[in-house]
């Protein structure tokens, strides 16, 4: 649980606001970079952090984030013409580069020197796996560039899409690394029926449903492993971990053709919107198939799940109640509602736009959520008191999640510490049946 | 070691007051160890959940939040 003043502080993203300039210390996931496709082409409109911009591939190929409305009367610069390394207002012609410098004014005498004294809002970009990033912090405070692993493989080792998620972001996180729930919302066999007995997860979920959840503090935010008995050939250990402040990333190992891992990235829009970056990739040699760089099964798929003509609204809303088919949760699983990720929605944006934590009550299983909670909250207050929060440096570069089942006495962070942070030369796990 | 104020609940019988006391290098190399303490006149109680410590704090105090009755949650 939070105090009321507590949950305003983590939830509220705007400028000037607790958690709004502690995200502003870290690249932001803006658009995906074939929404760019091609220089001088349609500017896109996009919203982040509470903040209108517009994102437009110019001439050299390079991105430029700027604000959305134009110095001169405020038109949208959504409608302006991308031209000539900038983006020029269709209203009255000013053009402005991307640094957010006025470098064409023909609507005022050529002789005046007005358009130098001009400028609108600019922020840096990257791009890395194939998406743009956005830095909106201090320039002397710019952090590491995200190179993560998943953007260092070749593009066919890795999918990416993204959907609209219409609440606050943290409740977007907190469902990603509750690692219990996945019992229940992406499970739930009818009473008096068994999991496959054959699988690791099978036995691990026909013996406990409640996982042992522990956390490990590092530079980056945490690891975590959600621990579950599995008999006597020990216990089934899922290790994730959570880069701040919105990143998680957890394995995918154990049931797939080849070693892969999943991950979210709950990027604010606004106080009420998030955007969910959803990735998959592999460090195996063979490349993905195209079904699985689609993300097919995730309830993320682009054109299935996905409405991309439609701000990558999900098909599956509140308004149509996800399509939930009360037979099927009568006979095959808890929720009813078809695709994993989509009931991960269906259940965060019904406590509300922003969540009341006021009226929690946290048990043993929820103890990563009440550690990024506390992370989060000591990070803000380094930044206020002007230092750099955790995640900011490249510690996070080589890190991999990694399910494997360990010998019950096995102390799981040290035994899979070689593998998490890849400690010895890299290599092709093998994949465990 | 640390010590942090969750929550104070107030009611009827007084004041009750949740801690969090994370032990940051317990056996188990880098593992978190979370417990949640109950203070209430002077006396301290251990719960293993925050939500257990917040329940009984409500209890003890007879601050109506946690406690399902008519009119609260």
């Amino acid at each position: 649980m939070l105090t009321q003043e507590q949950n305003e502080s983590l939830t509220r993203v705007g400028a000037g606001t607790m958690m709004g300039e502690l995200m502003r210390r870290y690249w932001m996931p803006a658009v995906l970079s074939w929404e760019l496709a091609e220089p001088d082409g349609p500017p896109l409109m996009i919203r982040l952090l509470g903040e209108d911009l517009v994102a437009f591939r110019q001439t050299d190929g390079r991105v430029g984030l700027v604000g959305a409305y134009c110095a001169h009367r405020r038109a949208n610069l959504f409608w302006g013409r991308n031209e000539e390394c900038g983006l020029r207002c269709v209203y009255h012609g000013w053009k402005f580069d991307l640094d957010g410098n006025c470098v064409d004014m023909p609507s005022e005498p050529e002789a005046s020197n007005f358009k130098d004294k001009v400028r609108i809002p600019s922020y840096p970009t990257v791009e890395a796996g194939g998406v743009v990033w956005a830095y909106m912090g201090p320039a002397e405070k710019q952090p590491a560039p995200p190179l993560f692993e998943w953007t260092q493989v070749p593009a066919d080792h890795r999918g990416m899409t993204k959907v609209l998620q219409p609440c606050n972001w943290l409740q977007g996180l907190e469902g990603g690394i509750d690692s219990s729930h996945t019992n229940f919302l992406h499970g739930g066999k009818p009473p008096g029926v068994g999991y496959d007995d054959s699988t690791v997860m099978g036995r691990a979920r026909n013996r406990s449903l409640a996982p042992d959840v522990e956390v490990v503090p590092t530079e980056y935010g945490y690891s975590y492993a959600g621990i579950r008995p599995v008999g006597d050939e020990g216990n089934y250990v899922r290790a994730y971990h959570w880069i701040m402040p919105f990143h998680q990333l957890r394995p995918a190992q154990l049931n797939a053709e080849k070693p892969r891992i999943n991950g979210h990235m709950w990027v604010p829009i606004d106080d009420f919107n998030t955007m969910v970056y959803n990735l998959s990739y592999t460090f195996g040699k063979e490349p993905m198939t195209e079904r699985e760089r689609s993300l097919a099964g995730s309830g993320n798929e682009l054109g299935v799940d996905v409405d991309v003509a439609n701000g990558f609204r999900s098909f599956q809303t509140a308004a149509n109640d996800y399509q939930i088919d009360r037979q099927l949760q009568k006979t095959e699983t808890y929720s009813g509602i078809r695709g994993t990720n989509t009931q991960d929605r269906a259940v965060q944006e019904s406590m509300g736009p922003i969540a009341d934590r006021s009226l929690e009550r946290l048990g043993t299983t929820d103890r990563a959520i009440i550690t990024a909670r506390r992370t989060l909250m000591r990070a803000v207050k380094t930044v206020e008191d002007g230092g750099d929060p955790p995640g900011t440096a490249d510690s996070y570069y080589k890190i991999r999640s990694i399910e494997k089942v360990l010998p019950k006495d096995a102390a799981w962070f040290e035994a899979l510490k070689p593998d998490l942070f890849q400690l010895e030369e890299p290599q092709e796990l093998s994949v465990p049946r | 070691m640390s010590r942090d104020l969750i929550e104070a609940f107030e009611g009827p019988g007084g004041r009750a007051e949740v801690f969090e006391v994370v032990d940051e290098s317990p056996g188990r190399a880098g593992v978190e160890k979370v417990e949640y303490e109950v203070v209430f006149k002077g006396e301290r109680r251990l719960e293993q959940t925050m939500g257990g410590a917040s329940v009984l704090a409500c209890e003890l105090s007879g601050d109506p939040r946690f406690l399902g009755r008519s009119g609260s949650s």
